[in-house]
């Protein structure tokens, strides 16, 4: 499955990139190709590119705050807060791929 | 360069924190202490954050971190306990290490975000975390952390 998403926490500090870091390792570990931006005070590192957009399954928010959902019109949205990628990456996930 | 950490920053602390408001107040007056402000703002500035949600990320680590006016630069500290808080992580693994951040609100420096963001991804390496639960040497800390702040 490709996956694509966007990590932003309130301050945009630090847990923007934990929650990133667990989310990529968890997909990865069930073998799916995923692509993560972080959206944090210094700005957005690891840009989506326009075409891993077009070819993903499905979009992972782990948002406190509100970003744009512009680039993902048409595509199946999950959305929930940076701590529940933190805590339970894996199981999230699964659950994504409960949603395809 | 001024913005890593320095042997200043880090904290070994023996006395046993039975709930995380007495870990707050033991690192609030560090901090205040070592940066000349109030110990006070430095604990709500902690407080204010956790109440969004809790800034342990698992494992044992957590990432205080508190936004004030009263600081021109944005600070790392290391603190270290010898028994672990009970922190209110989700994993309800005891914090025995744990980052404090203290960022200045007017102005953000982007390249000491960048080591700040660096530090907490690099948190995610199970040999990182090893280290940091083991190593009590201040220099070897230190250079660990100075590494994990390089890694961009």
């Amino acid at each position: 499955m490709k996956i694509v998403g966007i990590c932003a926490c309130t301050s945009g500090i630090a847990h923007t990139y934990i929650s990133r870091e667990k989310l990529v390792s968890a997909g990865q570990k069930r073998g799916h190709t995923i692509s993560i931006e972080t959206q944090g005070t210094i700005g957005t590192e690891f840009e989506l590119t326009p075409t891993e957009i077009e070819q993903a399954d499905i979009v992972i928010l782990a948002v406190d705050i509100k970003v744009s959902e512009d680039r993902f019109k048409g595509k199946k949205v999950v959305k929930v807060p940076t701590h529940i990628a933190i805590k339970a990456a894996n199981q999230l996930i699964e659950k994504l791929e409960g949603e395809i | 360069m001024e913005n890593k950490l320095s042997k200043h920053n880090i904290h070994f602390i023996e006395e046993h924190c039975n709930s995380r408001e007495v870990f707050f107040n033991l690192i609030s007056n560090f901090i205040g202490d070592k940066l000349n402000i109030d110990p006070k703002r430095v604990y709500k500035g902690f407080e204010l954050r956790e109440a969004e949600s809790c800034t342990a990320i698992g494992s044992g680590f957590a990432i205080p971190h508190a936004i004030l006016s009263e600081v021109s630069e944005s600070y790392v500290f290391l603190h270290i306990v010898d028994k672990g808080i009970d922190y209110g992580a989700y994993d309800d693994e005891p914090v025995t290490v744990a980052f404090s951040l203290i960022i200045a609100e007017n102005n953000y420096n982007e390249k000491h975000l960048r080591q700040i963001s660096s530090i907490a991804r690099s948190l995610m390496n199970e040999d990182t975390q090893r280290t940091l639960k083991t190593e009590r040497d201040v220099d070897k800390l230190l250079k660990l952390v100075n590494e994990m702040g390089d890694n961009l």
